[in-house]
């Protein structure tokens, strides 16, 4: 099963989770990938994973990040980046101001 | 002692074609892993949703973090689970057949059941298992704490035989391998558990599972017999009467019919209207004798089982959907077990409405039991360092807790999954004034029984409510929601003042929560009949400052 760590504690870390699959659902659909094409394309087992990560549930494992983003039609240094602002805000705001 | 169990439990009906949401039965045995694990003091969040195709998903989630730990599906009419704490994805036709594989794959380690009795394992169990496994994969000092606990009940069981203790050594040396595996390597904790560990992981977890919630399986074997009689035709007078109990639950409160929603509803769950007293639980015998214990064996189990569980259906679009009202399903004989487990999930579920507002009411809650010592929580004993000696069931060692150390809040206590709204302040109004005067126990000089009493007379007098108005933040609001079990409509907050403990929310009693100044916002509370202070053994002191009423008041109703 794919997962991480948390890096960051606080309230507002479900809220950012939530941003984070809304932004996937967004690519996801721009690309008019299903959920199961998309599991496909990127690896996973179980392509309720993908409907679990839109919904603000768990993360994308890091070492998935470049099939994510080839899938999903992006730069792996700027999706890459973008997850960064959902899954570690503090590094994100450090890097990029 | 018997464990009974109802193999009816996965005897899902064949689905329709095409995708569709879980079932109330499927639900069920989900939320019976949380209650088992909440009984054990293992909080963790639960979330659903559907799919773009309209598959059903169900995670398990560290309360703490919000990390996912476990996933259950249904992908095209077979079911699916995978957690972080095993490299496997396990697939079947239902719930049952991922059990079977689960075990398949695993070697079972399992401790001989205590005092002799008959134990057969529970796929409950397994599941449980499962879903802790991973739990204790993202937290090696639960593992630990899960070590010590279980090495301790061994070596206090009651009437433990040569066989057991000499079965002991192999069984007890794997699960710390196991630990070991955790808590030495700390690299497996983030790119996944070794082979080794994995190997281990699991069945060592069904030990584990099998022998730290034991109390909690003889209990489920209680209504088990129950309905077995009912089934049976057996004690059919008392089991009519605790069928009253279950129907005027199901009456009160929305169930669950999860086939019914489809992706964008919107409907809240709405707490119970009525406000019905809360009669005092008591554990019963697994040995009854007398028809006149099954309604209170049955009212046990309900409250066992009816977890506040205030869900979320999250829907493919990430809105959340909850569950509404059904018409309830018919009563089938055969599947009685069953039925009370739907009954109890629809109680957990409308039992927490999320949008609820808790309000604090002066007077004396009628429907306040009165606390005796085998009411108060394993952890609450703990931290007044006060040995039950009246438990000669459990046989535990006082400080033989278990899980429950690790944890904040203990008992039935389950997380409430998605809290979208954060209920309003609480505010207490004052007591009337009463003449003043601190009393002050020394726990290790009086009896235990002493001791609960006077915490309890401090409870119920009447005279020791706090006298200024306090305002507890939202979290804690949410931290006590779960207390409002089924029919709970109001808890006694014993508001102390120490440096000992180390949670702020402590279970102590049905109905009766002690809380933590510090995370309330007023300071310097006090009430108008003195303090209760408590001299503990082990030196220090706790201080209980004051009580409020706390009730859930809808603010819809």
């Amino acid at each position: 099963m794919y997962s991480h760590p948390q890096q960051a504690t606080g309230h507002d870390v479900q809220a950012l989770r939530r941003e984070a699959g809304r932004w996937l659902k967004e690519l996801r659909i721009k690309q008019n990938l299903t959920q199961r094409e998309l599991a496909d394309r990127v690896g996973v087992e179980y392509y309720t994973f993908v409907s679990q990560l839109e919904v603000g549930r768990g993360r994308i494992p890091p070492d998935r990040y470049e099939l994510w983003a080839r899938a999903l039609a992006m730069d792996p240094a700027e999706f890459v980046k973008q997850l960064m602002r959902f899954y570690d805000p503090e590094t994100y705001r450090i890097l990029f101001g | 002692m018997i464990l009974v169990v109802s193999a009816s439990v996965f005897a899902f009906p064949q689905r329709a074609s095409g995708p569709q949401p879980w079932t109330n039965d499927e639900l069920a045995e989900l939320y019976r892993v949380v209650e088992i694990l909440g009984r054990a003091g293992l909080l963790v969040e639960t979330e659903m949703g559907l799919s773009d195709e309209g598959d059903p998903w169900f995670v398990f989630c560290r309360r703490d973090s919000g990390d996912v730990i476990a996933h259950f599906a249904r992908i095209g009419g077979n079911f699916v689970a995978a957690s972080i704490a095993v490299d496997a994805t396990y697939r079947g036709a239902n719930f049952r057949q991922i059990v079977e594989r689960m075990v398949e794959s695993q070697p079972l380690i399992l401790p001989p059941p205590a005092g002799g009795s008959r134990l057969l394992l529970h796929p409950s169990v397994v599941l449980v298992a499962f879903v802790a496994t991973a739990l204790a994969h993202s937290d090696k000092m639960l593992a630990v704490d899960w070590l010590r606990s279980v090495d301790a009940q061994w070596d206090h069981r009651p009437g433990q035989d040569t066989h057991a203790a000499s079965d002991k050594p192999g069984w007890f040396d794997s699960l710390q391998g196991w630990v070991r595996s955790l808590t030495q390597d700390d690299k497996a904790l983030h790119d996944g558990p070794s082979k080794e560990a994995q190997a281990l992981s699991l069945a060592s977890l069904i030990a584990i599972a099998v022998t730290a919630l034991q109390p909690i399986m003889d209990k489920m074997s209680v209504i088990s017999q129950a309905f077995s009689d009912e089934v049976s035709g057996q004690s059919r007078h008392s089991v009519v009467a605790a069928g009253g109990h279950a129907v005027q639950a199901s009456q009160e409160m929305p169930v669950i019919d999860s086939a019914s929603l489809s992706s964008g509803d919107q409907v809240v769950v709405q707490p119970p209207t009525s406000d019905r007293a809360q009669a005092p639980h008591k554990l019963v015998s697994s040995d009854m004798s007398g028809d006149a214990q099954h309604p209170d064996a049955v009212t046990d189990i309900l409250h066992v089982a009816a977890t506040p569980v205030a869900h979320g259906l999250a829907s493919d679009d990430g809105r959340l959907v909850a569950a509404q009202p059904a018409v309830e399903q018919p009563n089938d004989s055969g599947n009685a077990f069953m039925l009370l487990q739907q009954k109890a999930v629809a109680v957990a579920a409308a039992t927490v409405d999320p949008a609820s507002t808790p309000v604090a009411h002066g007077e004396a809650s009628a429907a306040m039991p009165v606390i005796t010592i085998d009411d108060v929580s394993a952890q609450a004993l703990k931290l007044l360092t006060i040995h039950n000696s009246s438990d000669s069931s459990s046989g535990a060692a006082p400080d033989a807790t278990g899980p429950a150390q690790h944890q904040q809040v203990v008992d039935t206590a389950p997380a409430p999954v998605v809290v979208q709204n954060d209920p309003a302040p609480v505010t207490v109004v004052a007591a009337n004034p009463a003449p003043a005067g601190d009393a002050e126990i020394n726990v290790g000089q009086n009896a235990p029984v002493v001791v609960i009493d006077a915490i309890a007379n401090f409870v119920s007098s009447g005279s020791h409510s706090v006298t200024q108005p306090i305002n507890p933040s939202a979290s804690l609001v949410r931290d006590l929601a779960p207390f409002f079990t089924a029919g709970r409509t109001s808890i006694e907050v014993i508001v102390f003042d120490s440096s000992s403990p180390t949670a702020d929310v402590i279970d102590f009693a049905p109905g009766v929560v002690l809380v933590s100044d510090n995370v309330l916002s007023s300071t310097h509370l006090s009430n108008s009949n003195g303090n209760l202070i408590l001299d503990l053994q082990g030196g220090g002191n706790i201080t209980f400052v004051g009580v409020a009423t706390i009730g859930l008041h809808s603010a819809i109703s």
